[in-house]
């Protein structure tokens, strides 16, 4: 009887540290869920942005075109300026608006690549914004501020897309987890639950081990 | 004495049988909360992976928007580089290339473009680069998330190729090219774009519709779950009370047995 008690006693125990286990391994899993969806809600919010990013370097290149193209125009000195400043205006627009974005992220901290763009932005911003409108610059200052515009523009879209596929790497690996962390969960509730039907049959035994005893 | 009122009163057997009632019906309820327990984990995995999937099916449905407006954007261009040509080629037009052009702007600011056939070559290549660029780079950021979409490489090889083949066609021709030669390919570029685009843009559309189609089943699927969970979740707890119902009969029967036998 003692040897029964005593068995089901360890039982109890393993059934314990089990659902204990399992408390911790479900958090974990939980947790990994909870990182991956957040990931994979900020990787739709950016791969938007990287599209509409991408759209407007490649208008810009298009309205350059346009700008030569525009014969009616080049005649107006008025609108070939409007022509420039919108060239610039969008592209610009974005550069500002992913400055004060990723200076609020984790990844500006750690990536060197990111903090010397934002540093070139910024820069750049200050000096655009002291000429005030871009259509009072020379053709030789709008083709060299032109080529630095897009230069900017180009490494963001190839910072984001690192950044973007690390991320889609690290969603990948946190659903490995959190399936990983699930299923041990499973299985030790479910070894848990074993030793709980072990510990069950064995005081029954006991119990009617007792009765019948008492019966005598 | 015990076993005298005991055999007397038959009340030993109703003892040990709502005693193994009891226990049956609390492993019952254990297995059946044990089983509801599996299904939430299910349940979550399943939400897990429906949310990625969803996700999955927007950034292919943002992809087909984004290579929609890239198409729009090389037809804007084309125009604009065969008007450059245009005005090149005809010579009551080539006052709007000269320096006297400028000169006679009266705004001191105008100053104007000069164009040549050298800078709209440049302008094609950078273009051709550009797109090139965007489009394998966002494709092959899309693979990394998806695995079964290998008929998309494919496509994605076809469009690379013929821009490619293009961008050598105006790197080898070079500023020796006439302007007709340079509108026409040009034209057959953005033919060869368009199609491969379309049937680029087609295949992602097809894969996003069953992406979605999928997300729609998975979610009935996961309500069917829920509603399992929450059914088993009740009939555990129906059997817990049965279970509880044997021990309170248990311990009315008990209690009195042992009252009256303390008290002889």
């Amino acid at each position: 009887m003692f040897k029964t008690i005593a068995f089901s006693l360890i039982l109890a125990w393993i059934a314990l540290c089990c659902s204990i286990l399992a408390v911790f391994y479900e958090y974990t899993a939980e947790n990994n869920r909870y990182e991956a969806e957040s990931r994979n809600s900020y990787q739709l919010r950016d791969n938007q942005l990287i599209y509409f990013r991408d759209r407007e370097v490649i208008r810009s290149n298009v309205q350059h075109s346009e700008m030569h193209s525009e014969f009616f125009f080049k005649k107006n000195g008025d609108s070939l300026n409007w022509k420039k400043d919108s060239v610039f205006k969008s592209l610009v627009g974005f550069i500002k608006q992913d400055i004060a974005y990723l200076q609020n992220t984790e990844d500006h901290k750690n990536n060197k690549k990111l903090t010397k763009w934002i540093e070139d932005s910024k820069i750049f911003i200050v000096e655009y914004e002291k000429v005030g409108f871009i259509s009072s610059v020379t053709q030789n200052e709008f083709s060299i501020r032109w080529a630095k515009l897009k230069n900017l523009s180009e490494e963001y879209l190839v910072i984001a897309r690192e950044l973007g596929d690390s991320r889609k790497k690290g969603i990948i690996k946190n659903r490995l987890n959190a399936e990983r962390a699930t299923n041990i969960s499973s299985n030790l509730i479910l070894i848990a639950f074993i030793c709980e039907i072990f510990i069950f049959g064995l005081l029954q035994l006991l119990e009617i081990k007792t009765e019948r005893r008492l019966m005598r | 004495m015990t076993e005298v009122i005991w055999k007397k009163t038959g009340i030993n057997e109703i003892l040990i049988r709502c005693l193994i009632f009891s226990g049956c019906f609390g492993a019952t309820a254990l297995l059946i909360d044990q089983y509801a327990i599996q299904q939430e984990s299910m349940i979550r995995s399943t939400q897990t992976s429906n949310y990625q999937l969803e996700t999955n099916s927007n950034m292919l449905k943002n992809y087909v928007g984004h290579l929609a407006e890239s198409e729009q954007l090389f037809m804007n261009f084309n125009q604009s580089i065969v008007t450059r040509l245009g005005i090149m080629l005809y010579e009551e037009m080539n006052f709007l290339n000269t320096q006297e052009f400028t000169e006679n702007c009266e705004e001191p600011f105008c100053i104007t473009f000069v164009d040549s056939k050298e800078i709209a070559i440049t302008d094609i290549l950078i273009f051709i680069e550009k797109l090139k660029e965007t489009t394998f780079d966002n494709v092959v950021s899309l693979r990394i998330f998806m695995d079964d979409l290998e008929v998309l490489d494919i496509l994605l090889d076809d469009l690379i190729k013929a821009l490619t083949f293009s961008e050598d066609r105006f790197v080898s021709s070079g500023a020796e090219a006439q302007i007709p030669e340079i509108t026409q390919n040009l034209g057959l570029l953005l033919d060869d774009f368009l199609s491969h685009s379309y049937a680029l843009r087609q295949a992602i559309e097809q894969k996003s519709d069953a992406m979605h189609e999928k997300t729609i089943t998975e979610r009935a699927f996961i309500s069917q779950l829920m509603s399992k969970k929450q059914i088993l979740l009740l009939i555990g707890v129906f059997f817990q009370v049965l279970s509880l119902i044997c021990l309170l009969i248990f311990f009315r029967l008990f209690l009195p047995l042992i009252a009256r036998y303390t008290d002889k």
